[in-house]
This record gives structure tokens, sequence and C-alpha cells, in this order.
């Protein structure tokens, strides 16, 4: 019976032995990114791992002057598209899940369809159709390509939410005369909030981590948003010549930080959101 | 016309859809027909029928850089999947849920870096050949140092090593959430039967996590075929083409030599084999579904 217990105990350590190796190996180039943000560049050349002192937080202040505007950037394009995207795609899960009218399989499919068409297809005439109406190097050049991107998935994930929702609702707050705008504001709003949570996490990660669509669209600095800023900032650190390594990584490391206090202060609402969001797909 | 008057008294609900419907018409419909008009025109907008499909077959390049993608498809699957996986077991198996929730919880914190952030970390830190870390370890090892990224022979491989131990992402999330859905009545007759760990992922946790496993699957295959920001940030799709995919030289085409139209027929046929590939894989599931 003890050698059953001693077993089953020196398992259970094995166990958390291979994942805090594990989590040990998926920090470490966090922790030596944050490490590197503090040094100059002799320390960076003959210590480049380990702290060493003194420690030089001003590669910060640099790297703030370089990368700051594009935070605000990222963090303005991602909130209004994500908010845009949480206020049509509820209107459309109302709308598709909560009535029936003449054409509506048709115009649910029209939105569903448009999830099978891939960016690849639509990045060229996309870049073309945003150059003729002259919203490129502006915010509007991510935002609404944005809104494309994410709104069908939103109107999916929603309406199959609205669709479960007890129709004698809907049929209650018609009888008391509520309009179909005082239903959705007041009823079904609140009623699918848990799902507008999922589906802004969701669009918050897109937006944040997008890379492609920015790096064509935006050309002029003052719009960059990170996933353009970072790059040419790095080139001109790291070229044959330098290699000032500190100031780079203390724009990664600011970078980081906004999405990093975003999941410290809902990380229940993150877990949920990126688990049953994908799982819906 | 009893269509028009249940319209007519629906037209509220015509009203919400249409702030819903110009973005997508705009940027999403629209793009996709122009796709096809560029896809078969010159740049002067004369029609030119198949010939940009001709030049694909004819561009060696392009057909290198398939073989290239599904190497790269491959090892994506692979990696994004049998470790996320195996956590998940790990995770789950744990006697202390507590301390499983604070695993979890601490796995979770790097997908909250943006996702170049990792790219260039892994770039300019960790296979930067004079003062990575890579190479760091190599040397303390007693080994030779790499090129990795910049080494034509082992630029592959490298960019697959990116974001190693691979754990980190939504798939331990949605493979734990799986396992977790497992009913406890299955789990309990399991361990009467005596049955150990290993019988008991083979036999239960395996099959039932089959929808995941579908999904996640085929979602690799569909985003893996058409990927290349990881090379347009990093590799350029260099060195000698050694990292060139097709989503990438289709890019290049268009925003570096301009030729909008040839770059069109490349991603329209990527989308065709999408969509072939993703029908394919919807009519397999559905088929399993009703079994």
């Amino acid at each position: 019976m003890t050698q059953h217990l001693i077993k089953r105990k020196t398992f259970e350590f094995l166990k958390h032995f291979v994942i805090i190796i594990l989590l040990i190996i998926t920090f470490c180039p966090l922790v030596v990114m944050v490490i590197k943000s503090f040094k100059n560049m002799e320390q960076n050349m003959y210590t480049p791992f380990l702290p060493s002192w003194p420690i030089y937080p001003e590669n910060y202040t640099i790297a703030w002057l370089h990368v700051g505007h594009s935070i605000a950037n990222s963090m303005i394009n991602t909130i209004v598209s994500t908010l845009i995207i949480l206020a049509l795609a509820a209107m459309g899960a109302y709308v598709f899940g909560a009535f029936r009218f003449p054409g509506k399989d048709f115009l649910y499919f029209m939105v569903i369809s448009l999830l099978m068409i891939p960016g690849i297809l639509t990045l060229v005439p996309m870049f073309l159709l945003s150059s003729r109406i002259g919203i490129l190097n502006t915010k509007l050049a991510i935002i609404l390509p944005g809104i494309r991107a994410q709104l069908p998935f939103g109107v999916f994930l929603l309406t199959a939410f609205v669709k479960g929702l007890s129709r004698e609702i809907f049929e209650a707050a018609e009888i008391d005369g509520a309009g179909m705008g005082s239903i959705f504001v007041r009823i079904v709003v609140p009623l699918i909030r848990p799902m507008l949570a999922t589906l802004a996490i969701l669009c918050v990660l897109f937006f944040w981590n997008d890379i492609i669509w920015p790096n064509i669209a935006l050309m002029k600095e003052s719009e960059y948003t990170i996933a353009v800023a970072l790059k040419p900032f790095t080139d001109a650190n790291t070229d044959d010549t330098v290699r000032n390594y500190g100031p780079v990584m203390a724009a990664y490391v600011i970078v980081s930080i906004p999405l990093l206090v975003a999941f410290f202060c809902a990380s229940n609402q993150f877990i949920e959101g990126m688990t049953s969001g994908a799982l819906k797909m | 016309m009893p269509v028009l008057a249940a319209m007519r008294k629906k037209w509220r609900c015509y009203a919400f859809l249409i702030p819903v419907f110009i973005p997508l018409i705009v940027f999403g419909y629209l793009p996709a027909i122009e796709a096809f008009k560029l896809s078969f025109t010159d740049s002067a907008g004369a029609f030119v029928g198949l010939q940009h499909i001709r030049d694909m077959f004819a561009d060696r390049k392009l057909i290198r850089s398939v073989s290239v993608m599904l190497k790269l498809l491959v090892a994506g699957m692979l990696t994004a999947n049998i470790p996320a996986l195996l956590m998940a077991e790990l995770l789950y198996n744990l006697r202390s849920k507590r301390a499983s929730a604070n695993y979890r919880f601490l796995f979770i914190i790097p997908m909250m870096i943006p996702t170049l952030v990792i790219y260039l970390v892994w770039q300019f830190m960790i296979f930067e050949s004079s003062y990575g870390l890579a190479n760091a370890l190599l040397k303390a090892l007693g080994m030779k140092p790499l090129g990795w990224l910049n080494d034509s022979s082992t630029a592959i491989i490298s960019l697959v090593l990116i974001g190693f131990p691979w754990i980190s992402g939504t798939n331990l999330l949605i493979y734990l959430a799986g396992l977790q859905s497992i009913p406890q009545s299955v789990l309990e007759s399991c361990q009467l039967d005596g049955a150990n760990f290993w019988q008991r992922f083979v036999k239960i946790d395996l099959p039932l996590l089959v929808g995941q496993l579908k999904l996640l699957l085929i979602l690799g295959i569909i985003n893996g075929m058409q990927a290349f920001q990881l090379q347009l940030m990093t590799t350029q799709g260099g060195p000698r083409n050694a990292t060139m995919v097709p989503g990438l030289w289709m890019y290049r085409q268009a925003f570096v030599f301009s030729n909008f139209n040839y770059a069109s027929a490349i991603g329209l046929s990527m989308f065709l084999v999408v969509l072939v590939l993703t029908i394919i894989s919807n009519w397999l599931i559905n088929t399993d579904v009703s079994q």
C-alpha cells in the first residue's frame, strides 16, 4: 500500500517537474528579452543574456520615442474596430436569430459565405480598392477592411446564441409595445453580453496581432501600428555596424504591456473567449 | 404579391441589416469579384484568358515554393498540436486542480505578447549568428555555430523552431476544454477497470477529442496553406528562396514588382485549392458525425 502511494507521489512529482521545465523554456526568451532591454551596447556584447549593472532604463525612453505613437494607433484601431463589429454583429444576429422575413436564408448565407473567402484572395484587390477610395495611410484603412474580416464570424457566433433565447421574451416585449430598436438595446444586448465579451476578445487579439495588411496599407510613419513600427526600428538598430539591442528589446517590452494589462484585468473573460470562440468555428 | 407585403411589413429587419451589409459588400464581395477580373486581364484591363494561369505553371519559383509550403504546413501541424495535446493531458491529470489552473494561467501569458514580437525575438535574439542565444548554447555544448535563418540549409527548420516548445497557444486551451468535458462517469468506470494512463489516453481521451483534433487539423491546413507573415517579417523568403511560399510570392509579385494581375491569379488559385480542401474536410466531418 505504501509502495503504491510512493509510486503515485513520484509520478505526481514528475508531472509537476516536466510542466515546470517546459514553462521555464517557454518563458526563457521573454525573460532574456527583458534583461537585454536594460543593457547598453557593450553589455549586450559581453554579457548578452545575464543581468549586468548598471542598468540603462533610458533604453525605454529611446524606444518610446520611436514606437510610442504606434501603440496609440494600434489601440485606437483595435478599440474602434472591435466596438463597430460588436454593434453590427449584434444587430445582424438579432434580425437573423429572432425574425422570419422573405430572403432571410439567402441574406444569412451571403454573410456566412464570406467566412470561406480567405484574405489571400482579396489582398491585392483590397489594396487597389483602398488606394482608389483614398483611405491608404489612414486609420480607416485598418478599420474598414478589419470589420469585413471579423464581422461574418461575429454574426455567426451571435446568431446561434440569439436563436437559443426563449421566443417568449421577444413576444412579451412586443405585446408591451416595444419597438425593434428598444427591444434590441434593452433586451437583446444585455442577454447576449457573455457572447459579446467572447467576440470582443477574439477581435482584440486579431487586430492587435494582424501583421500583413497593416504592413501593406500603412506607409506613413505617423499612422504605423505596432506590427509596422517594430521592424524598421529593429533594422535601424541592428545592421552590420550598429548592434544596439537595448532599445530594440525595450520596444518589444513596451508594445507587449497593453494586452498583458488587459489580460490581468479580465483573465477569466480572456480564457473563456479564447476557448469557446475557437470551438464555435 | 404576398411576398412584397411580407417584406413591407418587415421593413425594419432589412433596415437593421443595411449597416451590416455595407462593409461586407464594399470590402468583401467587391474585392472578391475584382480578384476574378484581375486574374483574367492584363495591367491595361484587356482580357487575357488563362495566360496568368499558364505563367504560373512555368514559374519555377512558384512551383518550388509549393513544396516549401507543404513542408512548413506538415511541420506546423505537428508542432501546433502534439505538444499542446500532451501538455493538456499533463495539466488535466494533475491531482491538484488549483496547480493545474495556475499552470494554465502561466501558459496563457505568452499568448498576450504580440505575434510579431515573438518572431523578432527569435530572429534577433535567439537565431542571431554572433550574439544569439541559440549559437551561445551550441558553443557551450562544444558544437559549431549555425547560420539558422541566414543559411538556406537551416532556414526552414529555424522557421519551424520559432515558438519552441510550441505549447503556449489557443490549441492548449481547446484540448484542455475538450478533456474537461469528458463525463466524470466515463473516467470513473475507466478507473474501476484499472486502466493505466496510456490505455485511457488511447481508448478514452483521443476518441472523445476527435472533434477538436479534426477542427484544429482543418484550420491548420487552411491557414497553413496561406500563411506567409512569418516569412514576410523575418526571411523575406530567403536565403536564396529557401523559405519562399506561394503567399509571399503573391505578395512580392503585387507589392514589390507591381504585377497585380499575376498576383491576383496566384491568390485566386490558392483560394480555389483552399475551398476544395475545406469542402472535402467539411464533408468528411459531417459523414463522421452522422454515424
